[in-house]
């Protein structure tokens, strides 16, 4: 990292390019040749997209730019999903298949970085963006390490001009990127693998808890998977800014969504901007009337819900959000915009709702399959009460309330690096410091838990 | 001055935020706080009335009662003549932090004799970690007698049958063919502003890292990926675990002379955690004290492709899960139902 933040020009292009592939490759080396070929057959095709004088010739190289990303992604993501539905589905009929099922390990961070690089050949083909002829600059592009593994999903006209590295960081990035690695540290370590813990074990054995527990169980990954996730992105934000490079904001205090059509511009942002941009306007968007348009919203979070695994519990996932945001839309008549007029109860009101969707849709989420999602509803349904839910209170209240206390500090100072308002240096780097402290403790007390996206 | 000043916020800074992560650690409690002390009779104790937090390859959430037991509280003066006690003496598989305490076994025994039995049984527990059977024999003159127990089960494993330990509990040793129990510890405990300081949570995650770095796992979870995986196979453990040789005999001269005493008391018996060698089997049953042995529950467990020792949310090995709680107290309650018979 110093040399990296040192370096400027051509050679910091070479030398992160260097760390990117070996950072990827410190997973699974083998799975180097498989970014290496995404980067050589999407840089080509824009060559070609650019050069191509029909929109047919043009639209030609696009599907393969887009067949060779979603095939890959298909292959190493879906393949079994789809082989072991069908079985499944055919035994349903009281036939028998053999099994079908293939040994293949799911390289990491291949659907971000499908999304991002077929996000520049579809850019080029739309004429929005023109092809990079440095080949070095596309390959960081698409391995650029901090954010390779579980994203922000860049777009290839914010990311790739800033691939020229003429200046090193500046100052402000340079104290904005200490805060955000450090905060995002804090958030993943010491709030996300906490509740973790607990959440993996009432979701491996949820039949030996009680009611409460399981609701319990269910806020505290709510708070896990946000805690994680938007703890990886400041992380990478944090490291990407050290290296002189802005990346997209990914997360805006989601849970202070008053509505789902609000909350899906505050979570993981640049995946719902990607499937809002490259799939729900091209299927139509709202042009074609309004049941057109509630076709497309659902079949754009059904997809999002493929995206991130192949299980059915992700795909009812995307259909609960579907759902969620046409009954919205019907709610609300289409009118856009957010409720800023409300008051301040009807607001709390607005995000305690909201807030219980997206947790009834987080059980499906999390749940190894459908029939342990039914069977945990079901156990919800008992109304059990534990006899340790004091604890259990004390411990969920704890962690959520320490996760809206960061989400309010950042909404108020509106800045997810809120740290470098602190005049006072002594101040700065003590609360830094405690935070690494922190970090540092409890990542002694267990083994850390791999972050939640990264099997995505 | 103003780099001074500035060193002096830093200092406070970090001291302010410490105070506030050890409120948020103590609400959170999900790091323990300090939860036994050394009791100059009886070694280590757990302090009364703590609620406490563990993560291991299990998960438990529970608390010690006001006589620093795990339980159901007693009265040790007066005790109701509808009421049967049982004590259970053993290490970390009594104490069974793995689960929460409704689904240990003890609790589930004691539910299940209640239900069968006109009496009030009460299943008292007085396992410590890392408790061998000199341990137990020693905490059983010096505390659990006061608490007239109807029926005392000592929990063993073939490592319980050889004295190593000592620490912070007596140590036993055998003098002319005589038990003699000595109230020396080989450590203390701290006092006034230092036992205050070892009360915080942030000192018990400090001590961890300490003990960590001691046994050299700093690397392995600071770069995981060039440690060995703990996460186990769990059809593979079975087999290991089926594998296990019997051969050689493990009760020590100390230990032998314990089993001795323990047979002149009465209600005693001894329960079989894991299987001990013929040898060992043996010279216990000679000493005339029962024998429970928690073999079928463990088979019944396996018989059902389930690893008795393999937790899933972990993909650790380690103490019996929950699946052999249970089973376990079906044994139990047959075996203390038999055994209290009049």
């Amino acid at each position: 990292m110093p040399l990296g933040m040192w370096l400027k020009g051509r050679i910091k292009v070479i030398y992160l390019l260097a760390i990117s592939y070996l950072f990827y490759g410190y997973w699974d080396w083998r799975f180097l040749s498989l970014i290496a070929f995404s980067t050589i057959v999407d840089y080509f095709v824009g060559q070609f997209l650019s050069k191509a004088k029909t929109k047919k010739v043009k639209f030609r190289w696009l599907l393969i730019s887009v067949g060779v990303n979603l095939g890959l992604l298909g292959f190493f993501k879906y393949c079994n999903f789809f082989v072991d539905s069908f079985q499944d589905l055919v035994a349903q009929f009281g036939g028998n298949v053999d099994s079908l099922h293939l040994n293949i390990i799911l390289p990491v961070g291949i659907s971000f970085y499908t999304f991002q690089t077929m996000s520049y050949t579809i850019d080029i083909y739309r004429g929005k963006l023109a092809p990079t002829r440095d080949f070095l600059k596309f390959s960081l592009f698409v391995s650029f390490f901090p954010q390779l593994v579980a994203g922000p999903i860049e777009r290839a006209r914010d990311l790739l001009p800033q691939m020229a590295f003429k200046n090193r960081a500046t100052r402000t990035q340079l104290k904005e990127g200490i805060v955000l690695i450090t905060l995002g540290l804090f958030k993943k370590v010491m709030l996300g693998d906490t509740t973790g813990r607990i959440v993996d074990h009432i979701f491996a054995e949820p039949g030996i808890y009680m009611s409460d527990e399981l609701i319990y169980g269910l806020i505290l990954f709510s708070v896990q998977i946000y805690a994680d996730f938007s703890g990886y992105s400041n992380i990478a934000r944090g490291t990407a800014k050290l290296l002189g490079v802005e990346l997209v904001e990914n997360f805006n205090q989601p849970y202070f969504s008053k509505n789902i059509t609000e909350f899906w511009r505050r979570w993981h942002i640049s995946l719902s901007s990607w499937l809002k941009d490259y799939l729900y306007i091209p299927l139509g968007g709202n042009r074609n009337g309004k049941f057109k348009a509630y076709r497309n919203l659902m079949l754009t979070m059904l997809l999002g819900g493929l995206w991130h695994g192949a299980n059915w519990t992700f795909i009812i996932w995307g259909a609960l959000h579907g759902a969620y945001l046409i009954v919205h839309k019907l709610i609300t008549k289409n009118k856009t915009g957010s409720d800023t007029e409300s008051g301040n109860l009807l607001s709390l009101l607005k995000i305690a709702t909201t807030f219980c969707l997206v947790l009834f849709a987080w059980l499906f989420f999390r749940a190894k399959s459908f029939d342990q999602a039914i069977f945990i509803l079901n156990k919800i349904a008992r109304f059990e009460i534990s006899d340790v839910w004091g604890t259990m209170l004390s411990i969920t209240l704890t962690f959520a309330l320490v996760t809206v206390l960061l989400d309010y500090i950042e909404w108020k100072t509106k800045s997810h690096s809120f740290l470098t308002k602190i005049k006072a240096p002594g101040v700065f780097w003590g609360v830094n410091a405690s935070l690494l402290i922190m970090v540092m403790l409890y990542m002694f007390q267990a083994e850390p838990l791999p972050f939640v996206y990264f099997q995505f | 001055m103003k780099t001074l000043k500035q060193i002096l916020l830093f200092c406070c800074t970090i001291l302010v935020l410490l105070a506030c992560y050890e409120v948020m650690l103590t609400f959170g409690e999900v790091i323990p706080p300090k939860y036994r002390e050394v009791d100059n009779e009886i070694g280590l104790r757990f302090l009364s009335n703590k609620n406490v937090t563990r993560f291991n390859e299990g998960f438990f959430i529970g608390s010690t009662n006001s006589q620093g037991n795990l339980g159901p509280t007693v009265n040790l003066v007066n005790k109701p003549p509808n009421e049967k006690r049982v004590a259970l003496m053993g290490d970390s598989y009594v104490v069974g932090q793995q689960v929460f305490y409704r689904q240990h076994f003890a609790q589930q025994t004691e539910n299940l004799l209640n239900n069968s039995h006109q009496e009030n049984f009460k299943l008292l527990n007085f396992g410590m970690n890392g408790y061998q059977l000199a341990d137990m024999y020693v905490r059983y003159k010096n505390l659990v007698e006061r608490y007239q127990p109807d029926l005392t089960l000592f929990f063993v494993a073939p490592e319980d049958l050889s004295y190593t330990s000592a620490g912070l509990n007596p140590k036993i040793d055998l003098i002319d063919n005589e038990l003699i129990i000595e109230n020396q510890f080989s450590k203390s405990e701290s006092k006034g502003v230092k036992a205050k300081i070892e009360e915080l949570r942030l000192w018990s995650m400090l001590s961890a890292c300490k003990s960590l770095i001691a046994k050299k796992q700093a690397s392995s979870i600071l770069f995981g990926k060039f440690a060995a995986d703990n996460s186990v196979n769990e059809s593979n453990h079975v087999k290991n675990s089926e594998t296990l040789t019997l051969d050689h005999p493990s009760l020590d001269l100390i230990t032998m002379k314990v089993v001795e005493q323990l047979s002149k008391s009465k209600n005693v018996a001894v329960v079989l955690l894991k299987p001990i060698s013929t040898v060992d089997l043996n010279q216990i049953k000679l000493s005339g004290i029962p024998i429970i042995d928690l073999a079928p529950a463990i088979n019944l467990v396996k018989k059902r492709e389930i690893n008795p020792v393999y937790w899933s949310a972990t993909k650790k090995t380690g103490h019996y899960n929950h699946y052999v709680h249970k089973e376990m107290s079906v044994i139990l309650d047959e075996e203390i139902s038999k055994l209290l018979q009049p």
